[in-house]
């Protein structure tokens, strides 16, 4: 019994780790008529085999229950014309009958649909609209995941941190005096009430998520950078709650009532402020789909009955008859059936020169057709092409990379036992040697020491130094697209070189041009150039731009002829040139003795044979040109003892050739895009920190893999997406910028952490009272009474200043990094 | 109390699933948690949570099990 089976993708939504996977998959099993699941957490997709008919609700239905969601997308499809109003009901009925789609609605020549994202395509939206006589012009769809959840954390964030900011500050306005409250008729002992209300929402909204954060740490027994914000912000809020409510306490000590709400404030918002910063500078999980979607074209020539039909790429099946014209990216993978071209297959292989094509070669989608026309067969589509293929090992290499956990709150969970410590020990000094009232003072001064220790600035210095590094990095074109890359760019002690494109130039270029018989070099340049002047490949390119840059003139030429993946042919002046490889000289009757007696110089090149007459008149060498920024590259990074590597797709002659140029310590050619990615992984076993410079998509799983992925910004979009930093420039002394801006940056940060605590450190011996000996007689200097109170002990202004003074040094010494020179 | 006062010093950082048994950041589970018998449990994600609190004591006494 044959059934016919349906797929239907859904994006799915909440998968976090492999367990959710498991119950995602159990959820769809368990809908009637779901035949097999197959479920991807990178690219959070589903697809389902159908037996028969399943309205899509049920199966979103079954998801919701298990606590997932078949995320929706809502479109806007252009029409070519205003939808006829007596046709409007039918028009939206029909849509409505397709399932997945969920609403649809008419605004002149716009539809508005909301589906099930991935369960409807773009054809069967089409097909409808075509049936009333309209065509599709666009698909705007709305939705993106990843970039709305970021966005509503960020809102979030920044909603309360400016709340928060602005609670700081009108307290403290108060607090200081600098706002009087008996102007709005509020008499003198409800002032202190007055910061109470207005402290106490906004610290316990805007503060929440530290709170909680700090409670789940310590069922756990851990501390963290929320328990040593709640620590702080707590012991604050309450002493102060308990001075307001009950001022007798410290009247008893003869100390006139200060409050910490203020300072509370301040740290809340300050560290919420850091967060936020953080959360928009924080890498984006690129969807590396986003550039394969790009690499393809839209429409493909479908050939059929001899008739050449315009088809969107989704249509196309296996079996298909595809035309190709010069200069159009191929469509899919396939095998020629008719014609042949040169096709650039370096952006995917790494080979670094065009690859003859003809009947029965294979051709990948994606790789571009250069110069002849040829008809192939489909093999392959959609997600089982080679591009796809690595497309989805890049995804998965992008899901599995741990998220890092934040220096903060590892010296943060140090910080806290220690403040801890020595706040208990305030305690207990005063309990047992201080002055009456003990209990009082010991209190007073326990909390005062858990107030004063809290570095509010620690949240900033982190996030205000990549900001300031990433800004300077984008203007010297070092686009930094998260902090984990500027971080472990500095720890990189192999640095690994794709070739074809990275190192080279990706260009065949003329080396070295090597005379048999009695031609000299300016007579079989102008001849060859003349001849290859009406060649489309991309060797004969080489040649002719040698001509120019040489400065000899071509002629012209007549009877040209070309025999692809051979060589060509010509007449100037009643005289035969040929140009080509071993294989088209034999076939020609021309021996090749004389060629192969000149021992290789260069090797890796690629060799084209010239004859004029049918008589030897030269080899010349062509090969991928190196950049000249490499060789500087290579040194400086030896210089810093960095080992350098070569992965390449090409063969090994070529690859060993430009290591020895440049002198590259190791080299493996012939590589997919998955052996690389197994070569770095293999290298990080072994502990070591890999940094990785490719631009085509066969490195894009290597770049992921790598510690730290710099992408040339000429590369293509999925070594970029795939990279955690782009060079604008082709030049690759931005590698050695970006290792220099790197350590810069952490050095920056460490800097930072030191400025967030010195001020609080400095105080916390004052908090603890142990300027109560000196000024225990009351004998306070004038001057001093502004920040200790009577008896030597903290005054809240100086909690504040101790914050205001932090914050600010920690952001104009990130600020340093702006006068960055690569 | 003392005891909780050295767990400070402790600075272990998992907690365990109870339902597929993956280590789970307290700071911040991915699938939130959940209080039962007083006990709060943490999840890797929303499917585990739902999971358990449709039937509490069968993952906890280690008669069911999400297969990894």
């Amino acid at each position: 019994m044959t059934t016919n089976l349906i797929n239907l993708s859904l994006s799915i939504e909440g998968m976090t780790c492999a367990a959710c996977l498991l119950h995602v998959e159990n959820a769809l099993l368990e809908v009637p008529g779901i035949d097999s699941v197959s479920v991807n957490l990178a690219t959070e997709k589903a697809v389902v085999s159908l037996s028969e008919q399943v309205n899509t609700e049920i199966i979103a239905n079954s998801l919701k229950d298990a606590g997932y969601g078949a995320r929706i997308e809502t479109q806007k499809v252009v029409l070519s014309d205003k939808v006829d109003v007596d046709d409007a009901g039918k028009f939206i009925e029909q849509y409505l009958m397709i399932d997945g789609i969920r609403s649809a609605s008419i605004e002149g020549n716009l539809l508005n649909i909301e589906n099930y994202l991935g369960a409807v395509q773009n054809e069967d939206i089409r097909s409808i609209a075509n049936s009333h006589g309209l065509d599709v012009i666009e698909f705007e769809k709305g939705f993106d995941p990843h970039a709305l959840a970021k966005e509503s954390e960020s809102k979030e964030l920044k909603q309360r941190s400016f709340v928060a900011l602005l609670g700081a500050a009108s307290v403290f306005a108060i607090s200081m005096g600098m706002v009087d409250l008996s102007q709005f008729n509020i008499p003198e002992n409800m002032h202190l009430f007055t910061q109470f209300f207005i402290a106490t929402p906004i610290q316990f909204w805007a503060g929440m998520s530290f709170y909680r954060g700090a409670l789940s740490a310590a069922t756990h027994k851990t501390t963290n950078m929320n328990t040593l914000v709640s620590i702080g912000t707590l012991a604050a809020y309450g002493y102060s709650s308990v001075i307001t409510f009950f001022p007798g306490i410290l009247e008893a000590r003869g100390d006139e009532l200060s409050v910490y709400y203020d300072t509370s404030l301040i740290i809340i918002s300050l560290i919420l402020l850091g967060r936020f910063l953080e959360s928009k500078a924080r890498s984006n999980a690129a969807s590396a789909i986003n550039s394969l979607l790009k690499l393809q074209p839209k429409t493909a020539i479908l050939v059929r009955d001899k008739n050449h039909i315009k088809v969107p790429i989704e249509s196309i099946q296996p079996g298909n008859l595809i035309l190709v014209k010069p200069g159009e990216t191929i469509p899919t993978d396939g095998k020629i059936l008719t014609g042949s071209s040169t096709v650039d297959e370096s952006m995917l292989t790494g080979e670094s020169m065009p690859v003859t094509k003809l009947k029965n070669s294979k051709v990948i989608g994606g790789t571009i057709n250069l110069s002849g026309s040829f008809e192939f067969e489909a093999t392959e589509t959609g997600s089982s092409t080679v591009l796809s293929n690595i497309v989805k090992i890049v995804e998965d290499a992008q899901s599995s990379k741990p998220p890092i956990q934040l220096v903060a709150d590892r010296i943060a969970s140090y910080f806290v036992p220690t403040v801890i410590i020595v706040s208990l020990l305030t305690f207990l000094f005063w309990m047992i040697f201080g002055p009456q009232p003990a209990l009082t003072n010991s209190v007073l001064n326990m909390i005062t020491v858990l107030v004063i220790a809290c570095p509010c600035a620690l949240g900033l210095a982190a996030p205000t130094a990549t900001m300031a590094s990433t800004g300077t990095g984008a203007k010297h074109g070092i686009l930094v697209r998260g902090f984990e890359a500027l971080e472990n760019a500095r720890k990189a002690s192999i640095a690994i070189f794709d070739k074809t494109g990275t190192l080279t130039k990706g260009a065949p270029v003329v080396n070295d041009v090597k005379l048999l018989g009695e031609w000299n070099h300016s007579e079989v340049i102008e001849k060859a150039a003349t001849v290859e002047k009406y060649s489309e490949h991309p060797l004969g390119e080489a040649i002719v731009n040698y001509g120019k840059k040489n400065q000899i003139q071509s002629g012209e030429a007549t009877n040209f002829l070309s025999t692809p993946g051979q060589g060509v042919s010509a007449n100037i002046d009643g005289s035969e040139v040929m140009l080509g490889n071993e294989l088209f000289f034999s076939n020609h009757d021309v021996t090749l003795d004389e060629y192969k007696a000149i021992g290789d110089v260069t090797y890796g090149d690629t060799k084209i044979y010239m004859a004029i007459n049918k008589v030897p008149a030269g080899i010349i060498y062509i090969s991928d040109e190196i950049k000249p920024s490499a060789k500087q590259a290579i040194e400086d990074l030896h210089k810093l003892g960095i080992s350098t590597i070569m992965l390449t797709g090409d063969s090994e002659e070529a690859a060993l050739h430009v290591a020895e140029v440049l002198g590259i310590d190791e080299v493996k050619a012939n590589l997919s895009p998955k052996n690389k990615l197994d070569f770095i992984k293999e290298l990080q076993l072994t502990g070591v920190s890999v940094l990785m410079v490719g631009d085509g998509i066969n490195d894009g799983p290597a770049l992921v893999q790598a510690d730290v992925g710099i992408a040339l910004g000429t590369g293509t979009d999925v070594a970029i997406e795939s990279a955690g930093i782009t060079l604008a420039s082709n030049n690759l002394n931005g590698v050695i910028s970006a290792l220099k801006l790197s350590r810069k940056t952490i050095a920056t940060i460490w800097q930072n952490f030191f400025w967030a605590f010195i001020y609080n450190i400095l105080l916390i011996p004052i908090a603890a009272g142990v300027l109560y000996p000196i000024f225990s007689s009351g004998d306070l200097p004038s001057m001093l009474s502004w920040v200790l109170s009577e008896q030597g002990f903290l005054n809240p202004v100086l909690a504040a200043f101790a914050m205001a003074f932090s914050s600010v040094s920690v952001v104009t010494n990130s600020l340093r990094l702006t006068r960055f020179k690569p | 109390m003392a005891s909780k006062f050295l767990g400070f010093l402790n600075r272990s950082k998992g907690a365990v699933d109870p339902v597929c048994h993956m280590e789970v950041d307290t700071g911040k589970p991915p699938g939130g948690t959940s209080v039962h018998d007083e006990e709060t449990y943490y999840f890797c994600g929303p499917g585990c949570r739902i999971a358990f609190e449709k039937d509490p004591v069968s993952y906890l006494s280690g008669e069911k099990r999400l297969d990894m």
